[in-house]
């Protein structure tokens, strides 16, 4: 009997004592945390809910408070005939770029990583340029775009020409059926090498043992893909596949900005686009705010159809039950 | 079938690398060749058709270089290219110069408040501390679009409109959450007994953390610092819309001025983005290891 409350004192003891230490442990913690969270909620955090109430504002630029008026500017956004046809259009555009983009980068970085996994010489300097189109800022890769795809005088045109594939330059930026796909390769040519380096360095975690073993049953180098790399590759090809998604959907911009401008007429309007001109070019603050949101929640439901849909061990999961 | 043999095996695993390298390389490098050679090019050898792929001596020239550091346009332009040059070229280098204040300001917040942020996620366990990491870090997957419009309401609110200092904030609150992702799982693999003896003779912990961890994690510090100066460097969405004059101008917002304008010598905005993508692509150069690892290590950065 009197061991037990003996016993029982000596945890009590030892637990306030464990207590004591973990609360100085999260002070001091939070302390040490507290200059980067400072930062994250002034300039996002703030910023953030801001955003979200300007959505349910009338706000226009130079008004400086808004009428709050619930979810008219969703309702316009959706269903007002002057604004529907628009977004409608800029959502079916930005779905089109960011599917195609984000199969491009994935398939050419998955081939480029099979070749920088290999060791041989020079794959070194292949490593270093590749680091090149990450490197350039996406403006100054922008620009270079621009410069080959010019109507009069741009090195694509040249080229097609004297291959005979043209018979007269064409405007490729002016063109509503290629203007969104000049974009798009350009766009892809920047994104490949981050994939590229990913997907290498989940091909190389898989063991060598495994395609040894797979060489001896024979099995066909297609098959080997389908049945050995492509399902251990899983984990790191989803990482991709999020993270690629959430940068096809924004990361154009500046494309569009420098290229096209949205045009023409609305071939390249992407949803981030027509968000910065309903914000800065009509200064109608609440609506652009209300469509970032509606960006925001797309983004949102990628990133869950790939994380919970895509994973192995959720899927097999459900299966059982 | 030659392929049945070994030798040949090798054979065609040698001609498919050098095929699919010689691809890459024309891949990647030929739209960066491109704007170089025409940075060099005269003016009226850009208006060939079809142009000039190979650049020769009778063509080259450094005006377009030369009018962007001194403001003297070239003397054999026409009037209208004149009117082009002075008009905004002699904006693009002290943009460069304010891009790589703001970058390296951003760059040094980072490391000075991220550093520690990473380290007590790696090392400690406390109330709420993978809820608050997560939260943290998910806040890098925020579209900035999404927040442009406040920001800019709020900006002029507090006067900080064309500042530099409202950007290098904007900046860092957008890079430190990958900071202290990076920084965190690299600490997670080093040992921990430098710190723990540091400690035990008597060191502080800020101490111990300058003078015990900062040197062993020099590789890591230094990638977690370049992804923050690259992303600062070539941010555009707030820089086009928070900018105004010189005062904060940044080149991403001057190069894409220069370029959506219709008519603007060509030489003279090949040769300004030559000059606006020179420190990052050093920066690779140089830290090439680092910066391969850091892409490689599953953790996503840009």
């Amino acid at each position: 009997m009197e061991s037990t409350t003996l016993d029982k004192r000596r945890v009590l003891k030892k637990s306030s004592y464990e207590d004591k230490r973990f609360k100085q442990t999260t002070a001091f913690a939070y302390k040490m945390i507290l200059p980067s969270v400072l930062f994250i909620v002034v300039f996002i955090a703030f910023p953030m809910f801001y955003s979200v109430s300007l959505a349910f504002q009338d706000f226009k630029y130079g008004v400086p408070t808004g009428e709050f008026i619930g979810l008219q500017n969703f309702i316009d956004i959706f269903t007002k005939s002057t604004v529907a046809p628009g977004f409608y259009n800029s959502l079916q555009v930005t779905l089109i770029f960011t599917l195609a983009a984000v199969v491009a980068v994935i398939l050419i970085s998955l081939g480029i990583a099979f070749l920088i996994n290999e060791s041989f010489p020079g794959s070194g300097l292949i490593k270093v340029s590749l680091l090149l189109p990450y490197a350039i800022p996406g403006i100054a890769s922008a620009v270079m775009w621009n410069w080959i795809y010019d109507a009069s005088f741009g090195v694509l045109n040249g080229l097609l020409f004297k291959m005979g594939i043209i018979d007269s330059y064409i405007a490729i930026l002016s063109d509503k059926n290629l203007a969104l796909w000049a974009i798009w390769f350009a766009y892809v040519w920047k994104m490949v090498p981050y994939s590229a380096f990913l997907l290498s360095a989940g091909l190389s975690t898989i063991p060598s043992s495994v395609y040894e073993a797979a060489l001896m049953d024979r099995s066909s180098t297609f098959r080997t893909f389908f049945k050995i790399t492509l399902p251990l590759l899983l984990p790191v090809l989803q990482l991709a596949l999020v993270v690629q998604t959430i940068f096809a959907l924004l990361l154009h911009f500046g494309l569009v900005f420098v290229m096209t401008g949205g045009g023409p007429g609305e071939a390249t309007r992407t949803l981030p686009w027509l968000i910065y001109q309903e914000s800065f070019t009509y200064t109608r603050f609440g609506r652009g705010s209300a469509m970032a949101i509606i960006l925001s929640l797309i983004m949102i439901i990628f990133i869950y159809i790939y994380l919970v849909l895509l994973n192995p061990e959720r899927r097999k999961a459900r299966d059982g039950q | 079938m030659f392929t049945n043999t070994i030798s040949g095996r090798l054979a065609l695993r040698k001609l498919v690398i050098f095929i699919s390298s010689v691809l890459v390389l024309f891949y990647v490098l030929s739209p960066i060749y491109w704007i170089i050679v025409s940075s060099f090019q005269k003016e009226a050898a850009l208006n060939f058709r079809p142009p000039l792929f190979f650049p020769n001596t009778e063509t080259f020239t450094l005006d377009h270089y030369s009018f962007l550091f001194t403001g003297v346009v070239p003397a054999d332009s026409t009037v209208m290219l004149q009117a082009q040059y002075t008009m905004s070229g002699t904006l693009v280098y002290p943009s460069i110069i304010n891009s790589l204040i703001i970058a390296l300001a951003v760059t040094v917040i980072n490391i000075l408040v991220g550093f520690p942020a990473g380290h007590v996620f790696s090392r400690y366990r406390f109330l709420g501390d993978q809820k608050l990491f997560a939260v943290l870090v998910s806040t890098r997957l925020l579209p900035s679009i999404s927040i442009i419009v406040p920001m800019f309401i709020l900006m002029q609110k507090y006067k900080l409109i064309d500042t530099k200092i409202g950007l290098i904030g904007i900046y860092s609150a957008i890079t430190i959450p990958f900071t202290i992702w990076i920084l965190s799982s690299y600490f997670k693999n080093l040992p921990v007994e430098y710190e723990e003896a540091a400690r035990m003779d008597g060191c502080s912990y800020l101490n111990s953390l300058v003078k015990v961890v900062f040197p062993i994690a020099r590789p890591g510090i230094v990638a977690a610092g370049i992804f923050a100066f690259m992303t600062a460097y070539g941010e555009f969405i707030f820089a086009t819309v928070l900018t105004r004059t010189l005062a904060s101008k940044t080149q991403t917002a001057v190069l894409a001025n220069l370029a959506s304008g219709i008519t603007v010598s060509r030489g003279m905005i090949s040769a300004a983005s030559v000059l606006a993508i020179i420190p990052p692509v050093l920066l690779a150069i140089i830290f090439r290891k680092q910066i391969i690892d850091g892409l490689s290590s599953k953790l996503g950065a840009s």
